[in-house]
């Protein structure tokens, strides 16, 4: 019950522009079900609050030593990290921190406080077609907070989108899609072998909820990352077209294929949550490269662009 | 298009400086590119002697008449050329080279008549940063539309008309009154005989262009423009003439640049007199002009706009002008835009695009609030529709307004003063109200100060040029600029809100809210430069700042800018009233020079906010939470203008999604009553690389303030803030 009206939220960003139609603001939910060894948003992957330090920003005033309740800050002499066992993550720390060198990644929220902080940028919707998209992590890991922050916003009279791994129930997709106005779903790889090595999850009851999305009426963009070596060889890339139109007409309801290039700017994330750094260690995508992608996925009918 | 750039335009670059020499743009006028034709007028020491010994020989009593003698002597005798690479000829002495035997002259007697409590306020606030002042002549637009219609010859039959009908319905003439007559006319017949003389020059030179640039000066020599060349012609020689000689600058090219030079396309066509490709050509060849002048804040001139009828001013010629400006790469001419629901969409999102491709020299104007903004002063539809925008960001009824910027008010300044005044224990309230008072005393003192001072403009700087255009002045006798147009009005030019607001927050934190200090703790804290390090890092810290979409700051900003513009209306000497803008200029930088430690964090000497932008690099909420926070303090209420600056990440506006974002962003600042807007779009990657090798980035642009600087020409302290803001945004 007190999830249906309490989330855990990872953070926003307004002025998303890559993330649906138009000027949105993006909602990021804590807890995704997958591990993709490239993703981007480490801090989004534990459904539990996680203190972010970013060390080289840290000036040594020691203030959140001061406030910290279990002892977790441990300065040496140019040195300052984090006792992951003694911190609870309560963001009493970074609350003093001047120096912008502490963040709490994960906090509970209502529906109606989330909403709030979307509806600020109410103008910027309307004059775009834009609204609210709900990323993660995955939020479906949170479905009655999903839901009811999809409802919310629709009662407001702000356009709404869900960004989704697909890996759910369907039930939890039936529930979300009369408020939903666009599906991001990410199609990661097209083998169940493949889409292990990537994900550590298979993929049967992901592309089972595709089918069924788009069986049911879902406007659906489909967002692929394209990471050198796991995803970017024709044979793939010719399964996920065959996939998205499967007699060279792509999917009722599918509007574009967006090609994301792999980028390995959110390192130091990792670092920042003492996570095992799991970003492949090859290059971002050429623009050639892409554009080869996309030719792929275009030969069989589909629109794409890249990023 | 022809290949321009690459025949003639290098060449144009160094027609007004040498463009492989060292070149300081605040004193512009000094340098000389081209040498001319020394057979056709004397150097600038001979100008200089011989024109003193003239004007010492004058007997006349009034001064439009001296300075429109003086003015005559000098284009009698200024040195002329014409070049081969070049459609518009070169005026060699350009360094306003009367004013040092009038204007500056007349200056000194005329602030002998000050009133002591003009100068005692002057002296008071200039040096700690509060104020600058300085009398303004900077901010004419000619009738441009008067001008087409009349040519050179016309100006000079209507202001003998006009000396006539004034005289069969008041009786005899003023001395006063007839010098300014007199004055229009000698000033606009020695312009005649100079086009004359340009005339001359071209049909004896033997180059390409020479015999249709000869064509186009003899039409202007003898009546009105006849086509786009001709009216290009006439709007290069009347800029200079006025900003070099008379001492006028010209904030706007054309009355709409696209609306002003349509017609102009389709006659030289019809009498074949060029190309639609030479046409093109001489789009560029005129836009490059003043690239070569070299004015540091950039040339305004504007586009869009609608007619009586509501419909849109954006044609084919406004597309051209703008397909010529992108493919030359320029930055100055800088350009304003009018836009609104008239407009077709390609307009807008042809502009974004350039934007977004690195073009930093648009400001947008959300015509319909400004429209609003016209009625709000109780003037008429008929007569606001195709209000001129001038300067930066300013608007003035065309044809009818001239607005003075004398005044600067830095809106930071009163926080010290209350500061310095407040005592231990008094309530917050207490210490606001103190700063509104001190806040008062700079809008009231200004008042009287500049209220005084403007009563001699024209007896300073006659505007006998400017006057000849303006039929109300011509109506009743009196100088444009001083009190003869339609509406002289004086604005009262505010800044650094984001630094003010941030700081009296800062203050209520730390003394009322979180009692850290005491007043007069934080007093000796920012005496002392801030020896409270930790203290300021807090207050760099916080997270109420404006422009952060946070709603108490930006009531306290509301507050403050409403105050601002409840001055407006407010009488001035010239017959007019008094108007305020949003606008820093460069005070954020020299004000700042001026100024202690500041509550918000801020060192002595470090900048101010811009405009009505926050403190750099403090609106980390993004850029819709900026542009909220602009809106709340209604940038429309203010009627001279607003400027507002938004810096936006390259990787944001790349793609389809890009644009409509960009789109967006413009359209809902329109319907939340924006003013102007302008937007850098950077990457600090691609900062740090030109920061790292300027060779390869001699044209990046940043805006500032309503002019762009060149990355190159900035400080590397500023450069480095740009660099931290970009980064910011990712």
């Amino acid at each position: 019950m007190t999830e249906a009206f309490t989330g855990t939220v990872t953070d926003f960003k307004r002025f998303a522009v890559h993330d649906g139609d138009g000027i949105r603001t993006t909602v990021f939910l804590k807890g995704c079900p997958l591990k993709c060894v490239w993703c981007h948003n480490p801090e989004s992957i534990s459904p539990k609050p996680q203190l972010a330090l970013y060390a080289e920003k840290c000036v040594g005033c020691r203030e959140c030593e001061k406030v910290c309740p279990n002892g977790a800050h441990i300065f040496g002499e140019s040195s300052h990290c984090i006792d992951r066992e003694k911190c609870v993550s309560c963001g009493k720390c970074e609350a003093v921190c001047a120096a912008g060198a502490l963040k709490l990644h994960g906090r509970t929220m209502t529906v109606d406080e989330v909403i709030r902080v979307v509806a600020e940028d109410r103008m910027f919707y309307e004059t775009s077609d834009g609204g609210m998209t709900i990323s993660g992590g995955e939020p479906t890991m949170q479905p009655g907070f999903t839901l009811a922050l999809l409802k919310a916003a629709k009662a407001e009279g702000i356009g709404t989108a869900l960004d989704t791994c697909g890996f759910a129930v369907w039930e939890t997709y039936a529930a979300m899609l009369p408020y939903a106005d666009t599906f991001l779903f990410d199609v990661k790889h097209i083998t169940e072998e493949g889409h292990i090595r990537c994900t550590s999850r298979p993929n049967g009851v992901i592309l089972e909820n595709l089918h069924k999305l788009s069986a049911n009426g879902a406007r659906i963009e489909i967002r692929t990352p394209l990471v050198p070596g796991y995803n970017d060889d024709p044979e793939t890339l010719e399964g996920i077209a065959s996939l998205l139109a499967p007699d060279g007409k792509p999917l009722d309801g599918l509007t574009k294929v967006k090609l994301l290039p792999y980028h390995a700017y959110a390192r130091s994330k990792y670092h920042s949550l003492d996570m095992e750094d799991t970003m492949p260690d090859v290059a971002r995508p050429t623009a050639a490269h892409m554009e080869e992608c996309a030719a792929v996925l275009r030969g069989h009918g589909l629109t794409v662009v890249t990023e | 298009m022809t290949d321009i750039l690459k025949n003639d335009l290098p060449f144009i670059a160094g027609k007004y400086h040498k463009t492989d020499e060292p070149f300081d743009f605040f004193s512009r006028m000094k340098y000389h590119g081209w040498e001319g034709d020394p057979s056709t007028g004397l150097d600038d020491a001979a100008m200089h002697d011989a024109l003193a010994a003239y004007v010492d020989s004058l007997t006349d009593a009034e001064h439009a008449v001296v300075k429109a003698k003086a003015f005559a002597f000098v284009l009698d005798h200024m040195r002329i050329g014409v070049n081969e690479h070049d459609w518009f000829p070169l005026l060699y002495n350009w360094n306003r080279p009367l004013n040092f035997c009038t204007v500056n002259r007349w200056h000194g007697e005329a602030s002998k008549k000050f009133e002591p409590s003009t100068r005692d306020y002057l002296n008071r606030y200039s040096p700690t940063g509060d104020i600058t002042s300085w009398i303004d002549y900077d901010h004419a637009v000619p009738d441009w539309q008067a001008l087409y219609t009349l040519g050179w010859r016309g100006v000079v039959e209507r202001a003998e008309a006009s000396r006539k009908a004034f005289a069969e319905a008041n009786g005899e003439l003023t001395a006063k009154q007839s010098a300014y007559f007199d004055s229009i006319v000698i000033e606009y017949e020695a312009i005649i005989r100079l086009t004359e003389r340009f005339a001359a020059l071209a049909r004896a030179a033997d180059f390409d262009k020479a015999p249709r640039m000869a064509d186009c000066l003899t039409r202007l020599a003898e009546g009105a423009p006849a086509g786009m060349y001709d009216r290009m012609m006439m709007i290069y020689l009347y800029f200079m003439l006025s900003e070099s000689v008379d001492s006028y600058q010209v904030r706007s090219l054309g009355s709409g640049i696209d609306f002003d030079l349509a017609p102009g396309w389709d006659a030289d066509l019809a009498a074949g007199r060029f190309t639609e490709e030479e046409l093109t050509d001489l789009i560029g060849y005129f836009l490059y002009q003043w690239q070569a002048i070299g004015n540091y804040w950039g040339q305004p001139m504007y586009l869009g706009g609608i007619n009586r009828d509501g419909t849109s001013k954006v044609s084919a010629m406004t597309f051209r002008i703008l397909s010529v400006y992108d493919r030359l790469n320029l930055y100055n001419p800088k350009v304003q835009v009018k836009y609104s629901k008239a407009d077709p969409p390609e307009y807008l999102d042809t502009i974004l695009d350039m934007v977004r491709r690195g073009h930093t020299s648009f400001v947008f104007i959300c015509d319909e609030n400004i429209r609003k903004s016209f009625a709000s002063r109780g003037i008429p539809f008929e007569r606001y529709y195709d209000y001129d925008m001038k300067g930066c960001y300013e608007y003035a009824l065309r044809g009818g307004e001239f607005s003075t910027g004398p005044l600067y008010i830095n809106l930071l300044g009163p926080v010290v003063s209350a500061l310095n005044d407040a005592e231990d224990g008094e309530s917050y309230e207490t210490f606001e109200t103190r700063y509104f008072r001190y806040l008062a005393d700079l809008f009231e003192g200004g008042v009287k100060a500049i209220n005084d001072e403007e009563q001699y403009l024209d007896e300073i700087n006659p505007a006998p040029m400017l006057s000849g255009t303006i039929t109300t002045s011509l109506a009743c006798a009196r100088d444009a600029y001083q009190d003869g147009a339609e509406l002289d009005t004086t604005v009262f030019i505010v800044g650094s809100l984001g630094s003010a607001a941030d700081a009296l927050t800062a203050v209520r934190i730390f003394v009322w809210d979180e009692k850290l200090v005491t007043l007069s703790e934080l007093r000796d804290i920012l005496k002392n430069n801030w020896s409270d390090a930790s203290l300021r890092a807090k207050a760099l810290a916080l997270p109420k700042k404006f422009g952060c979409g946070d709603k108490e700051v930006d009531a306290l900003a509301a507050k403050i800018s409403d105050f601002a513009a409840s001055y407006q209306g407010t009488p001035n000497s010239r017959g007019g009233y008094w108007k305020t803008t949003m606008h820093s200029a460069r005070q954020y930088l020299d004000q700042g020079r001026r100024m202690p430690a500041t509550p918000d964090g801020r060192l002595a000497g470090e900048e101010l906010s811009k405009n009505a932008s926050p403190v750099q690099g403090m609106d980390r909420r993004g850029v819709t939470a900026l542009i909220r926070s602009a809106l709340a303090v209604k940038p429309s209420q203010f009627t001279e203008g607003f400027g507002f600056d938004v810096m936006l990440h390259e990787s944001a506006v790349k793609g389809d999604d890009g644009l409509a974002a960009m789109r967006g962003l413009l359209l809902a600042y329109d319907a939340g009553g924006g003013a102007s807007i302008q937007f850098n779009v950077f990457s600090a990657e691609t900062l740090r690389d030109a920061q790292a090798h300027p060779e390869k980035y001699r044209n990046l642009q940043i805006r500032v303030c309503g002019w762009n600087i060149l990355w190159n020409e900035m400080a590397k302290s500023e450069q480095e803030k740009f660099i931290e803001r970009a980064e910011n945004l990712q």
